[in-house]
């Protein structure tokens, strides 16, 4: 008959004042090989991380900023930062709203303030106004955005330009093309989350462009540089809904390359020109 | 043991225990949060307690499903295991911190309600590589929900311990969901080894301690008899072989007797404790009553229950002594049934050899 015996002389009872010496001796043991686990194990997780994103978003940081906001091919607010050759140099900030909204809301509020005399603000009349908008600025690798943060949607001024007061936006065909990369969305790219791509981004970046945020395609040379492509529909309206399921994975998007003021951006029909890649 | 249930019956090793575990959780925080500062400045203050509690979350869980196996391998490690709950409980709250973290982070401020926007943002189901890995977060934190819920005594008594301890198994699931909530999503994006490796060496390390645990258990089952006579007593083992006030365990046919040897008298009752399920015969006789080793519930060794005005019942078994021999019937009587120890007499124990 086998049996099973215990043969420690010792026994440990949880509500006894004190454990018996050598179990006590034992315990603080473990409890010091748990304090250095404390140190080493997050200081170890640190180390091993891929490095983050230098991408800056100014929160808590307001700015003002004038210009002519268009609706298109993205909402943008178009700020004139000098001339050259008698031209001006236009640099384009896509606009966004608090959360996770694009600048079309923002647009909407600029409307509503906006003297309803002045008709029809939302086509490309609305062009005929530089605004001095109120926001948190988003800045990476050379790209910029704008978000209009929560109760700062109002404008500042809204002025009334002459005809052929504005500059004139610079529209370049480059031809059809097939780009490979991951389509991202830009508030959290460029500065709000990191990171702001990839499967862990993927739901908070589905939200993103759902909720109008510009997607954009980055694409990496082999030298790891990026270029960054907004991402529009043939007649450059918003495909948002649409390219949902080819977010954050990698896809090849096929279609009409353009330069606009200085964005590049691919018009493509999502159902036929974006395939995901594997 | 209390007749009546509180919120926490404190004592003196509860307190340094809690201690500890709150100590642990600050300074494992705030070392990650430091370091993050040092290291990668870039990182925002979000992302850094999204990853450092889910880091921290998912080394408790290893911690709390290593207990087990390590107390039964080493009784040593016992004192982890009887406050085990309040690590279960700490350990939850902190998942639960990079849960909501994770939702306001990734889901809110959005066209769509953050808890359904957890299962419909990203709709890949059918895909491995895509699979969403938040809902399986989602899930195992459901899970330990349920289990800190009921982790109090109130709910292992109304529930029966059968129920409790079945509910708590589901701790294994949590466990396999985390594991897939990690590989399918953070992993994809940081497949370093430093972060991977990490994981699957723990991953076997548990394993390896649940079949090291369990073998030990089996190969005790394994040198007992399988049939075991319907009627008459079973020889167990000789009087010496039972240390003063501790027990031998014998499985007889499907049951464990735990066979208590105290105060010159021998009883046998089930090994099972009615608290947890613990091991009753590792344990000790104090003040005449039988202790459990996990949780310090005390019974009567020769009653069959938990003394006055607690009570909580065991199964006894006759005991008989013939000559040096301690002899069992295996068949059990109902719990809370007393019966007689068998008295050592003198002679029945060999003198020692000088």
């Amino acid at each position: 008959m086998s049996v099973y015996r215990t043969r420690e002389s010792e026994f440990y009872v949880g509500y006894h004042e004190k454990a018996p010496p050598a179990t006590g001796r034992f315990v603080r043991v473990v409890v010091g090989v748990i304090a250095v686990a404390c140190v080493v194990v997050p200081l170890g997780f640190t180390a091993a991380q891929r490095p983050f994103s230098t991408a800056t978003f100014e929160f808590g940081s307001l700015r003002e900023l004038s210009g002519f906001v268009t609706r298109d091919p993205v909402p943008m607010l178009r700020v004139v930062v000098g001339y050259a050759q008698g031209e001006a140099v236009v640099v384009s900030l896509p606009l966004l709203a608090p959360g996770k909204f694009g600048g079309a809301r923002v647009l909407d509020a600029i409307e509503k303030m906006i003297d309803p005399s002045i008709p029809p603000v939302l086509s490309q009349e609305v062009a005929t106004l530089e605004v001095t908008l109120r926001g948190t600025l988003v800045y990476h690798d050379g790209k910029t955005l704008f978000e209009l943060s929560e109760g700062e949607e109002t404008p500042v001024s809204v002025d009334v330009l002459a005809e052929g007061a504005l500059p004139k936006v610079k529209v370049e065909s480059l031809g059809r093309t097939t780009l490979r990369g991951e389509i991202v969305d830009s508030k959290c790219y460029f500065g709000v989350m990191k990171p702001g791509l990839g499967k862990p981004h993927r739901s908070c970046a589905i939200r993103c462009i759902s909720g109008g945020i510009p997607p954009v395609l980055m694409v990496r040379n082999a030298e790891g540089d990026a270029d960054y492509i907004l991402v529009v529909g043939p007649e450059r309206e918003p495909v948002n809904e649409r390219i949902l399921d080819y977010v954050a994975i990698p896809v090849e998007v096929e279609g009409e390359l353009e330069r606009f003021d200085d964005w590049l951006l691919i018009r493509t029909d999502p159902a036929s020109g974006i395939t995901p890649v594997r | 043991m209390s007749v009546h249930y509180r919120a926490v019956q404190w004592n003196r090793q509860k307190r340094i225990y809690d201690a500890c575990i709150v100590g642990g959780i600050v300074a494992f925080l705030a070392v990650f949060v430091l370091a993050h500062r040092a290291l990668h400045p870039e990182a925002t203050t979000e992302t850094v307690l999204i990853r450092g509690t889910a880091t921290l979350a998912l080394v408790m869980l290893h911690g709390i499903l290593a207990i087990g196996p390590l107390a039964r391998i080493d009784r040593r490690f016992l004192p982890f295991l009887y406050n085990r709950r309040h690590l279960g409980v700490a350990m939850f709250l902190v998942a639960a911190v990079h849960g909501v973290l994770s939702i306001l982070q990734f889901h809110s401020l959005g066209d769509e309600f953050p808890l359904v926007s957890l299962f419909t943002s990203n709709t890949q189901y059918t895909s491995l590589a895509d699979f969403p890995f938040q809902p399986l977060g989602f899930f195992a934190l459901v899970i330990l929900f349920f289990m800190a819920a009921t982790s109090h005594d109130f709910w292992l008594a109304n529930l029966s311990p059968r129920v409790w301890k079945t509910l708590h198994m589901f701790v294994y699931l949590a466990y396999a969901l985390v594991v897939m909530h990690v590989m399918l999503g953070a992993a994809q994006r940081d497949s370093s080894p430093w972060l991977v490796g990490p994981l699957a060496a723990a991953m076997l390390g548990l394993v390896v301690l649940h079949v090291a645990a369990g073998r030990r258990e089996t190969r005790f089952d394994a040198g007992s008899p399988s049939e075991t006579p319907d009627e008459g007593f079973v020889d167990l083992c000789a009087i010496d072989d039972i240390p003063e006030d501790r027990a031998v365990t014998a499985c007889l046919g499907d049951e464990r007797i735990a066979v208590f040897r105290y105060d010159g008298k021998i009883s046998a009752i089930s090994n099972v404790c009615r608290h947890q399920n613990g091991p009753l015969g590792e344990g000790k006789v104090i003040d005449g009553c039988v202790t459990c080793p996990w949780h310090g519930f005390q019974y009567l060794p020769a009653e069959g229950r938990a003394p006055e005005p607690f009570t909580e019942k065991l199964e006894t078994y006759d005991v008989r002594i013939d000559g040096d021999r301690v002899l069992v019937n295996p068949t059990p009587h109902p719990e809370g049934t007393a019966r007689p120890p068998a008295v050592i007499r003198e002679r029945d124990v060999p003198e020692e050899r000088s």
